[in-house]
């Protein structure tokens, strides 16, 4: 069992910490938070010792990993601490507000021996993990191009006021969706990257972007166009939806539904001339414990594994997240003036 | 005892787990309070005499439809709640202490006392029982027969260990409102060892999904069906067609050969549909 201790319990650090006491292989000893109302709460009512200040609780507790789950800003400063520390760490996404912040963080893991995590969950959806073994084994052949796009209904309204309309506190969709949609695509093309172009626009903010427009090319040969929209009305939740066009064949992938387009039968795969289609349903998504879909579960099992020493690397490691961080920062410069 | 056959309420608002594109479609088909007030009628008119539904805003014009019509009389209604949506947005609006008061009915000074003492000594019960509270005010005088706890707040508690919540939760169903309480999860194997075992609740009823495929079905299918067959709670199964990805009949025939199975949940949204599932499952039931 290792021991680990969550940081930050904001919305979605109850969710993890609820994961986490479930997930085999961990051992939540501590939390830490500086709402004092909410670490009684969880001090009354569970099994969990709080505290307020992460640098004791991590003097008086013997850990083998913490997960950070702390405002975007403070990313950087805790990660750096726990990286001195020589503990293992799950960082929520994105990794820090900075690239040159992220490349050093990099370097000091590396150099401390210290595993690292980023919460890019998508890259723990079974059908993104089908998709890109799919392209992996070259299914549609070499690949030319790609639109990814991630849309979802969060500024439906005008408003100059919140955090969200303030680069400053980590507001806007470039800062807020863009890491999500770029990290699938990294995920699925490789990190060896260039911003080709990019274009920010207003809808209902008045200080930040609400509509990503992007064109990345990887390893020199994959063109893929990213489009990121945080105020469309008609989605209920975020969507991410990517279609890639190969050689030989097309893949169309969701969440929930694969659809593959082959210009020739493959045998071995079991797919045919044609459309396939692949749904969620048809993928293994058993969990040990299950709360906001497999995809957290499976996360952090993953972090489990890499405590555990049952893997080197995570398929989220700090050096994917820090290319994302890359391009959101390119993206940025690129783009001159917000539209 | 509840009847075999519950409908619910998913294909009212666009809620598909497998497919965006059939959620849209399903979200078309009931667009106003009269569209969803219709398929009720039919379902009620069939035979099937329960409805259970998250307790949406959308369907207080139903409700107060139904209270006006006499053939509704004995249908029985399983709210389950709560309905999260609706409170993150308040809670987002108007912060904690006027949501309390939004949604806390009656004297808003005991009430709000209630919900601020709650706040202050850090016991989640009295929050607890003033959203129940709030929730059932909108079904006030109708025949409610069991009140649910969804699966997001029933598997927080479980994954969390807060086990004492669930059975309050249970307790208050039954004193206040004279119903057992049921409780969603998307963890039957867990959930079912802590309230049978280590809260010693009798019998609890529980939805969970049970299909063929064993779509999440967690920690996995073969022990679902385990505890299953111990009987020693009242088993709803939900998700039984998985979204979609089975076909009716053989769905159906796993369902009637997992051995216990107490009812089914299923939506539908056209009458057809209504019509054949019901027909199929009470074959196998």
């Amino acid at each position: 069992m290792k021991k680990i201790a969550l940081i930050g319990i904001g919305k979605m650090g109850l969710s993890h910490l609820a994961i986490a006491n479930q997930t085999p292989g961990i051992e939540v000893k501590a939390i830490c938070d500086t709402s004092k109302q909410l670490l009684r709460v969880i001090e009354k009512n569970t099994k969990f010792v709080g505290y307020s200040d992460y640098k004791k609780m991590i003097d008086e507790i013997p850990l083998d990993g913490v997960m950070i789950l702390v405002p975007n800003a403070y990313h950087f400063e805790l990660v750096k601490y726990c990286i001195e520390k020589g503990i293992n760490i799950f960082v929520e996404k994105p990794f820090t507000l900075k690239y040159s912040d992220s490349e050093m963080l990099v370097e000091l893991a590396k150099k401390a021996n210290v595993k690292g995590q980023v919460g890019y969950v998508n890259r723990f959806n079974p059908i993104f993990q089908h998709t890109k073994e799919l392209l992996d084994k070259k299914v549609i052949g070499d690949i030319s191009s790609y639109i990814n796009s991630m849309i979802g209904g969060v500024i439906l309204k005008e408003s100059n006021k919140g955090w969200r309309n303030d680069y400053s506190k980590g507001g806007g969709c470039l800062f807020d969706y863009g890491p999500h949609c770029f990290d699938l695509s990294t995920f699925f093309f490789g990190t060896n990257i260039e911003v080709q172009s990019s274009v920010l626009k207003k809808v209902f903010s008045t200080a930040v972007d609400d509509t990503v427009y992007v064109t990345l090319l990887h390893n020199n040969s994959v063109v893929g166009f990213n489009y990121i929209n945080w105020s469309d009305s008609s989605v209920r939740k975020a969507t991410n939806r990517i279609e890639i066009v190969g050689k030989k064949g097309k893949i169309i992938a969701s969440k929930q539904e694969l659809s593959i387009f082959l210009t020739e039968e493959n045998r071995a795969l079991n797919l045919e001339k044609g459309w396939n289609k692949i749904y969620v349903t048809d993928e293994n998504t058993n969990v040990n414990y299950y709360l906001r879909g497999e995809d957290f579960s499976r996360q952090l099992l993953s972090f489990s594994n890499l405590l555990n020493g049952l893997t080197d690397e995570s398929i989220a490691s700090f050096y994917n997240a820090s290319v994302t961080d890359k391009i959101i920062e390119e993206t940025k410069k690129l783009s001159k003036k917000l539209l | 005892m509840m009847d075999k056959i519950i409908f619910g309420d998913n294909q009212f608002f666009g809620v598909n787990h497998m497919s965006e594109q059939t959620a849209i479609k399903q979200a078309q088909k009931f667009r106003t309070a009269d569209d969803i007030y219709k398929i009720l009628e039919y379902v009620n008119d069939i035979g099937i005499k329960s409805f259970m539904f998250t307790t949406h805003n959308q369907l207080e014009p139903v409700f107060e439809r139904m209270k006006n019509d006499s053939k509704f009389n004995d249908f029985k209604l399983y709210p389950c709640m709560p309905y999260a949506h609706k409170y993150a947005d308040a809670m987002v609006e108007l912060g904690p202490f006027e949501m309390i008061n939004k949604f806390t009915p009656g004297n808003k000074i005991v009430s709000g006392l209630k919900g601020v003492g709650s706040l202050i000594t850090a016991n989640p019960v009295p929050i607890m029982q003033l959203l129940v509270d709030s929730e059932m005010k909108l079904l006030k005088g109708m025949n409610v027969q069991g009140i649910f706890l969804l699966n997001i707040v029933t598997d927080l508690l479980l994954g969390l260990e807060m086990y004492e919540l669930l059975l309050e939760f249970s307790r208050y169903t039954e004193k206040k409102y004279n119903v057992k309480a049921g409780f969603f999860t998307m963890n039957y194997a867990k959930l079912n060892d802590v309230l049978v075992n280590k809260l010693g609740i009798k019998n609890p009823v529980i939805v969970s999904n049970i299909n063929k495929i064993g779509f999440r079905m967690n920690p996995s299918q073969e022990e679902v069906e385990k505890k299953l067959k111990k009987e020693d709670s009242y088993n709803i199964a939900m998700s039984f067609l998985a979204s979609g990805a089975l076909n009716p009949l053989e769905a159906s025939k796993y369902i009637g050969s997992v051995e216990g199975v107490n009812s089914v949940l299923f939506g539908a949204s056209s009458p057809n549909h209504i019509l054949q599932t019901k027909e199929m499952l009470e074959s196998v039931l």
